[in-house]
C-alpha cells in the first residue's frame, strides 16, 4: 500500500485515535503528523506489512506514552492572534461531567488500554500485542483504570463475560 | 456509579471533535523531509564536534597531566559534571550518535548506522568510575572481545523502563566491558517502549558490531541550543542535560541522579527544580493556550503561562523565542523556583539556532 492510499484511507481514523489518546486536538495532530513523518521516511517497510494501520496505530500509541512527550505541556498554533492580542485562543475546556474528568486524570498507560478496547474494539490479546506486553498486564491497567473511573461492576462483568 | 455505554459515549464524542486532516500529510512530507535531511548532516555534525571537542579536550588532559601526572584509572572521570560527556562513538566506523544524556554519574546515546535503511537505533550506557556500578550481571556472562578488549556478552540483562507509570524491568541482550578509565560501558538494542518483541531485538552479531562502534572518548562539553549563565542564587545546579538528533535539548537543574539500572533517562524526577527545553521552531511553532505576553528577554520575545493544579509545573513556565528556537524555562517544582528565578535564568542564557548545531555552545557558559 502506498503512503498516500494509506492516509488517504486512515488518516481521520489515525486523528481520531490520537485525540482520545491525548484528550487533546492540537497534540493529536501533533502526534499524527510527527508519526506521519517517521512513517513516511521508512514506509516501503510500515507499506509491505499486513496491517499498515495497525502498525502506525503502535508508532501513535508509543509517540504518546514516550518519556519526551510527557515532558511536554499543551500548545496551541503561535499564530498572529497570540502575537497580537495575548488574548487565550482556545479557551480551557470544561469537564462537563466526572467521567470525563476522570478519564483525564487516568495515567497514561490506563488510558490507552481503555482506548483500544473500548473504542478501537481490540481484544486484550491484541492490546498485549499492540502494547508489547501480557495480556495480565493490559487487564491490570484495564481494571485499575475502570476502577478508577467507577464504572459499574454490573456492567463491567457483563462486558468482561463477553470478551 | 458510571456504565461502559456512558465511556464509550465519551470516546465517540470526543473522537468526533478530532482536528481536521486538512495539512497533515503536507506537515508530515515536510518532517519526513527534514528527517532524512538532519540523518545526512548528523555524520558530518558529529565529526565536527568531535574535531572541535578533540581540540579543546587534549590540551585540557595534557595540562592537567602536566600538573599532576597520570590520574589512576579507577579515578579518571571523576571530575566529569552532567554537562560533559565521553561516550560516543568512532567517527569512522559508519554510525553517529543521534542523542545523548549525561546526569552526575552516567551517560546515555543512542546511535544509528548512517548508511543503513530503514535505520536500526541501538543504546549505549556509561558509568563514571566512581558512580557504583555493580558489574557483577554482567560479568556472569559470556566473555568475548569487542575491539581487541574483554567484555560480556548477556542475553538478558536487566534494565529498569520508567516509560511507564511503575518502574519495570526490561530483560534484553547487553554487551559490556570496562573502560582503561575505570568507566563502564553497556550496548543494547534500543528498547521498546514496553516488552520488546524478539523480532526487534538485535542479533548476538549485530549488537557486537554495533558495540564495536562505542567508544569513550576525551572529556568535552555537551553542546546545546542554550548556554547557561550564572544561576540565581538558591537554585540546585545542573543535573541533566540532554540532546536529541542535534535540533532540540533538554536541561534540568536539581533532582537526584537516575537510578544506575535505567536504560533511558527518565527526565525530570524528585528534587528537580527546574526544567529548561529548547526546540526549533518551524511553522509549527507553538506556546500555550493561555501564555501571557510578557516583557522581552534578553531582547527575545516572551510569554509566561501561570502554574495549574494537578501539573508539574509548580511555578509556571517561561517561554523565549529567539534564534529559530522556543525556549520553556519552567519550575518543576513550586517549591523550589519561583517565577523570577526563571527570568533570572532566561536573562543570563545565550540562545543559538536550534537549526545549527554549529552555532551551538556548552550547557554551562564559563
Amino acid at each position: 500500500m502506498r503512503f498516500e492510499e494509506f492516509t488517504a484511507v486512515r488518516l481521520p481514523a489515525l486523528l481520531r485515535y490520537a485525540t482520545l489518546l491525548s484528550g487533546d486536538r492540537e497534540q493529536a495532530r501533533d502526534l499524527v503528523q510527527d508519526v506521519l513523518a517517521r512513517a513516511l521516511v521508512k514506509w516501503g517497510r510500515i507499506g509491505a506489512v499486513e496491517e499498515p494501520y495497525a502498525y502506525v496505530r503502535r508508532m501513535v500509541t508509543n509517540e504518546f506514552l514516550s518519556w519526551r512527550r510527557r515532558r511536554r505541556v499543551p500548545t496551541v498554533p503561535l499564530d498572529e492572534a497570540i502575537l497580537g492580542g495575548l488574548e487565550p485562543v482556545v479557551p480551557e475546556r470544561e469537564d462537563r461531567d466526572d467521567l470525563r474528568g476522570l478519564l483525564a486524570r487516568l495515567p497514561r498507560q490506563q488510558r490507552a488500554v481503555l482506548v483500544l478496547r473500548y473504542y478501537e474494539d481490540l481484544t486484550d490479546d491484541e492490546i498485549a500485542a499492540a502494547l508489547r506486553c501480557r495480556v495480565g498486564t493490559v487487564r491490570g491497567y484495564a481494571s485499575r483504570a475502570l476502577a478508577t473511573l467507577r464504572i459499574e461492576l454490573a456492567t463491567m462483568a457483563t462486558a468482561e463475560a463477553n470478551r | 456509579m458510571n456504565t461502559l455505554e456512558d465511556l464509550r459515549r465519551i470516546f465517540d464524542e470526543d473522537a468526533s471533535a478530532a482536528p481536521d486532516p486538512v495539512g497533515v500529510v503536507a506537515a508530515a512530507e515536510l518532517g519526513a523531509t527534514r528527517i532524512r535531511r538532519r540523518r545526512r548532516a548528523v555524520l558530518a555534525t558529529s565529526v565536527a564536534v568531535l574535531v572541535a571537542a578533540v581540540s579543546v579536550a587534549v590540551p585540557m588532559v595534557t595540562r592537567r597531566h602536566r600538573v599532576d601526572g597520570p590520574m589512576p584509572a579507577a579515578t579518571a572521570g571523576v571530575e566529569r559534571g552532567p554537562q560533559q560527556v565521553t561516550l560516543g562513538v568512532d567517527g569512522s566506523s559508519g554510525y553517529a550518535v543521534t542523542s545523548q544524556d549525561s546526569d552526575e554519574n552516567m551517560q546515555r546515546i543512542l546511535f544509528e548506522k548512517t548508511a543503513e535503511s530503514p535505520r536500526y537505533t541501538a543504546g549505549a550506557v556509561a558509568y563514571d568510575p566512581n558512580a557504583g556500578f555493580d558489574p557483577t550481571p554482567l560479568r556472569s556472562g559470556e566473555r568475548i572481545m569487542v575491539s581487541g578488549h574483554e567484555a560480556w556478552y548477556v542475553g538478558n540483562y536487566s534494565f529498569a523502563t520508567y516509560l511507564l507509570t511503575n518502574r519495570t524491568r526490561l530483560d534484553i541482550a547487553a554487551v559490556g566491558w570496562q573502560d582503561p578509565t575505570g568507566t563502564w560501558v553497556l550496548v543494547f538494542g534500543y528498547p521498546s517502549f514496553f516488552t520488546p518483541s524478539d523480532s526487534e531485538q538485535p542479533g548476538r552479531a549485530r549488537l557486537v558490531q554495533d558495540a564495536q562502534a562505542v567508544r569513550v572518548e576525551a572529556m568535552h562539553e555537551m553542546t546545546t541550543p542554550i548556554s547557561l549563565g550564572p544561576l540565581p542564587a538558591g537554585l540546585p545546579p545542573l543535573s541533566e542535560a540532554f540532546t536529541d538528533r542535534h535540533t532540540e535539548a533538554t536541561v534540568l537543574l536539581g533532582g537526584s541522579p537516575a537510578p544506575l539500572d535505567a536504560a533511558m533517562a527518565p527526565g525530570p524526577k524528585k528534587g528537580t527544580a527546574v526544567m529548561i527545553e529548547a526546540r526549533p521552531d518551524g511553522p509549527d511553532a507553538k506556546v500555550p493556550a493561555k501564555a501571557a505576553r510578557v516583557a522581552a528577554v534578553a531582547g527575545y520575545p516572551a510569554w509566561f503561562t501561570k502554574a495549574t493544579s494537578g501539573t508539574a509545573l509548580g511555578n509556571g513556565s517561561l517561554w523565549v523565542r529567539a534564534r529559530g528556537c522556543t525556549i520553556t524555562f519552567s519550575a518543576w517544582d513550586r517549591n523550589l523556583a519561583t517565577a523570577k528565578q526563571l527570568r533570572e535564568i532566561a536573562a543570563a542564557t545565550t540562545y543559538a539556532d536550534c537549526a545549527h548545531p554549529a552555532t551551538w555552545g556548552p550547557v554551562i557558559r564559563g
